[in-house]
């Protein structure tokens, strides 16, 4: 039996029907076809599912897509506009925190969730914010450098 | 001392991270087609036991089940990457919990699982063992009727005579270490997906780090010739040796053929503690002779190693094990005997560093508790008896322009290393490696075509995959180095069968660089003296007298350009029909170790480092926390500087792991902590400040100097805390991973020592 939801996903209004056993992963990758969510363990334990509903940055295969029922989610690619990167995608790239990629479009969102929250963290609130998001290639030095880098631009630009 | 370069030593940003951050690569279970199927494995559910009867009828009548495959539908054929010791699918018996019986499509994944549960296997149980040492007890079950005693593989190194030594030498210590299965823990789990069209030829998608290794596999697998199967190579999220082995390929095919449709295979995480390769457990009995001043003068090394259910690359990891295992240093004396045992445990493969991280545990753990009993500084005993150029490695090869030394220097100069802390509960650990880039002891090669657009860009086509060291990237470089032209005119793929050069391993054996790199590098030359042909033609002068450098031609030693190379390339192609099209290749010229002495010119080049950790440990709790890493590697030439760093970085996160945290806990073959739950990797929150420090002794055999990388990180990172756990607390643990439990009891018991005292 499917039920009808509303939901926004990234600039997109969707309207459809979802199975009611369904997780939030499922409905993103295999209904709307957004891939750039991943799939790691399936039980909220690595985190690279990561996407944002409502502000707030969670495990999408924790959550059910019958839950998302006028709620507001963001995605790894809702996150440019156009050919501009968002401010932690070009720092990623930039300080070299991209290994294998699996992980980084869940960091990404934990990072700009926690951004958005508080403009200037520290070192051990990065950490905290993404220690449960689990990386196997870098050792995190530097994908905690690039979300640095990035708060601290927002500050300097605060300062102006 | 570095040659003028343009593109080499420049941390060039990654040639995939755009598409990884903006969520558009594709990994393997990105991948999606109409009416595509999900396939799901039934895996053993005994670790020993005889299959009586397979009954898929419940399971097909299951509405949404398009097929199910067993070993019916597979050729009757026995295969391995060094023994046929294995199948695709098992026949009259399964070998441990991993093993599988059967798979099932259906329209949905969820239906498939249901399946799964439908199909009625009849057992017959047999007797298991799970230990190495008992199964090499004569009362033990035979695991594979071929290999007597249950031993697999067996491996000696004979260099002088240790007996002798220990006859007459002053200080003998006999240390027995352990070290415990491991996972890789790649992000990304296996995943596949394959279609077939109705000549039988296989399109496979994979996130393998090994195409080329998988395709050999399964044309003998399937018996279908290599031009039937093409494999194509996703973006790979980790591997780390994990993804070199057939998983999720044999069944998607199987299933795609008898359905007709694509069918996608993604196993999920519990699968992957269960039945995935894991790092092989190691038990290690190190006899080693030194003088009172410290200088080695005889290893004697016994090593076990638990293979697992099947060979796999076993055989290869005891080979890498056997010839590291004396350490890097100049010991004259030296025999190692080492056996490969079969068990009904999970099977064992390459794990970065491929039986040398667990080897380097033992005998770096070892060289300092000789250094405490004769009172003389870890550095001192490691430097003095180091290897040099010139000196011989254990295999009798000799080294040359190595930079060993160099490591320990600079790592003691950048850590303020002192021997014995001030502070309580604190202490710092040093430990070394040596380690080798390309197969070891087998031919290696690798092939590359550097392929000229009209424009001048350029395509390379190599048969190594990136799985996230980023390999592309220093293939690219080394491509726009030896080309002349800018790193952003380069573009290099993820290999597929059908389209790239043959390579031989994959992103294997901290090959890429050095033997990918090579081949490269001659496929680049090789397009260049084409272009500097027809630009000798076009200016009149000997191709000698012109150069390429960033995209622009040149007579050498005038500052003003003669054209553009994208002119140049343009006119080669209209009107000239000049396609510009270089090809190279590489191969090693390591030969196999002889059997009965291990003497021999097994590998091209050795690798070296040195770590020093950097620990406090709390001796109410026995809690390790580690304060600072600093890794000095010696890599020749770091081609991408950060991508080195980055290595360093996540090597040592991954040694971290193997020395204090990470364990598949078991119990009669069965995991018990199949989930990161329960099962450690060290999060942002636990990881210590690293530092790293790149030595740059360039290596005569590397493209540009440069050596690999991948591996060594990881390997000395175990002894250094071990070591350091030693040096805060006083406490030697010999067997990984050093839980606060073990430090604690080992705490405990010295507390009890010295009220007896």
């Amino acid at each position: 039996m499917g039920r009808h939801i509303q939901f926004k996903v990234n600039d997109d209004s969707v309207s459809l029907e979802v199975e009611p056993h369904w997780t939030l992963l499922r409905l993103i990758r295999d209904e709307l076809g957004l891939i750039g969510t991943k799939e790691g363990c399936g039980e909220g334990d690595c985190g690279a599912c990561t996407v944002i509903v409502n502000g707030k940055a969670v495990n999408s295969c924790l959550m059910l897509a019958v839950d998302m029922d006028g709620k507001t989610i963001t995605t790894i690619e809702g996150l440019a506009r156009g050919d501009e990167l968002h401010p932690l995608q070009k720092a990623f790239i930039e300080k070299g925190a991209v290994q294998c990629g699996f992980c980084t479009p869940g960091i990404i969102l934990v990072a700009k969730a926690l951004l958005d929250q508080n403009s200037n963290p520290s070192e051990e609130e990065i950490r905290f914010a993404i220690a449960g998001n689990l990386c196997r290639c870098t050792g995190y030095a530097k994908i905690v450098n690039a979300i640095q880098a990035v708060a601290e631009k927002n500050n300097e630009r605060k300062g102006e | 001392m570095n040659p003028k370069s343009e593109v080499i030593g420049l941390s060039v940003p990654k040639l995939d991270s755009l598409e990884k951050v903006t969520g558009k690569a594709r990994f393997g279970a990105d991948i999606y087609f109409k009416r595509m199927l999900h396939g799901k494995i039934l895996r053993s559910k005994y670790p020993h036991a005889r299959i009586l009867n397979i009954d898929t009828g419940k399971a097909e009548r299951l509405p949404g089940v398009k097929g199910i495959v067993t070993w019916k539908d597979a050729p009757d054929i026995l295969i391995g990457m060094y023994q046929n010791d294995w199948r695709i699918f098992a026949k009259e018996r399964v070998r441990y919990l991993g093993d599988v019986v059967a798979a099932v499509a259906a329209t949905d994944a969820d239906i498939a699982s249901e399946a799964l549960g439908l199909i009625d296997v009849e057992y017959e149980e047999l007797p298991a063992v799970f230990d190495p040492m008992e199964a090499l007890s004569p009362e033990s079950p035979l695991i594979h009727d071929t290999f007597p005693g249950n031993i697999g593989a067996r491996r000696k190194i004979r260099k002088g005579d240790p007996n002798k030594i220990f006859k007459k030498a002053e200080l003998i210590f006999e240390d027995t270490f352990k070290t415990q299965m491991v996972d890789h823990c790649h992000i990304e789990p296996h995943a596949a997906v394959a279609d077939s069209d109705i000549s039988g030829k296989l399109t496979i998608w994979s996130c393998t780090q090994a195409p080329f290794n998988n395709r050999v596999l399964l044309s003998r697998a399937l018996q279908i010739p290599m031009n039937k199967i093409r494999i194509i190579t996703t973006h790979v999220g980790g591997a780390f040796g994990g993804k070199q082995d057939l998983m999720a390929e044999p069944a998607c095919a199987l299933l795609a053929r008898k359905t007709g449709r694509p069918v996608k295979i993604v196993i999920d995480r519990r699968e992957e503690f269960i039945a995935s390769t894991v790092r092989h457990p190691f038990i290690m009995t190190y006899k080693t002779a030194v003088n009172r001043q410290g200088k080695i003068l005889a290893r004697q090394i016994n090593l076990i190693q638990d293979f697992g259910a099947y060979n796999d690359l076993g055989e290869g990891v005891l080979r890498y094990a056997t010839l590291m295992s004396p350490g890097p240093y100049r010991i004259d004396h030296v025999w190692v005997d080492a056996m490969g045992v079969y068990t009904n445990q999970q099977v064992g493969s390459v794990m970065r560093g491929v039986g040398v991280p667990q080897v380097c545990f033992a005998g770096e753990s070892q060289l300092d508790m000789i250094a405490t009993e004769i009172g003389i500084d870890p550095y001192h005993i490691r430097m003095m008896n180091a290897v040099k150029n010139g000196d011989t490695a254990a295999d009798g090869q000799e080294l040359v322009s190595i930079g060993y030394q160099e490591t320990l220097m600079r790592v003691r100069e950048e850590s303020g290393y002192q021997w014995k802390s001030a502070r309580k509960n604190h202490g710092l650990g040093i430990a070394s490696m040596i380690y080798t880039c390309g197969g070891a002891g087998r031919h290696d090669y690798s092939a590359a075509v550097v392929k000229l657009n009209e424009d001048g860009t350029v395509v390379v086509l190599t048969g190594t995959p990136d799985v996230g060291q980023g390999s592309r990237t220093t293939l690219a470089q080394i491509a726009a180095e030896e080309l002349g032209v800018k790193y952003e005119d380069v573009w290099v793929d993820q290999p597929d069968t059908d389209l790239s050069p043959v390579d031989l391993y994959g992103a294997n054996a901290t090959r890429i660089t050095y033997v990918g790199g090579n081949a490269v590098k001659a496929a680049a030359a090789d397009a260049k003296d084409q272009i500097l042909k027809r630009a000798a033609e076009k200016w009149r002068m000997e191709p000698e007298r012109l150069e390429i450098v960033q995209g622009r031609v040149f007579e050498k030693a005038n500052p003003e350009p003669l054209g553009n190379l994208k002119d140049l390339v343009m006119e080669m192609h209209r009107p000239l029909g000049l396609t510009v099209i270089g090809k190279g290749s590489y191969h090693t010229t390591g030969v196999p170790l002889d059997p009965e002495t291990g003497q021999s010119h097994v590998v091209d080049l050795f690798l070296f480092a040195t770590q020093i950790a950097e620990v406090e440990v709390d001796p109410e709790t026995g809690l390790v926390h580690v304060l600072n890493v600093w890794a000095a590697h010696d890599v020749g030439r770091a081609i991408n500087p950060v991508n080195v760093e980055g290595q360093i970085e996540g090597g040592i996160q991954m040694g971290l792991g193997f020395a204090l945290t990470e364990e598949i806990v078991r119990e009669k073959g069965k995991t018990l902590n199949p989930s990161f739950l329960d099962y450690k990797l060290f999060t942002a929150l636990d990881m210590p400040k690293i530092n790293t420090i790149n030595v740059e002794v360039p290596e005569p055999l590397g493209p540009f100097g440069a050596r690999g990388i991948g591996e060594a990180t990881t390997i000395p990172t175990a002894a250094a805390i071990a070591n350091a756990v030693f040096n805060a607390v006083g406490v030697r643990v010999k067997e990984l991973p050093m839980t606060a439990e073990r430090i604690l009891e080992g705490i405990k018991e010295k507390e009890v020592e010295k009220k007896l005292k």
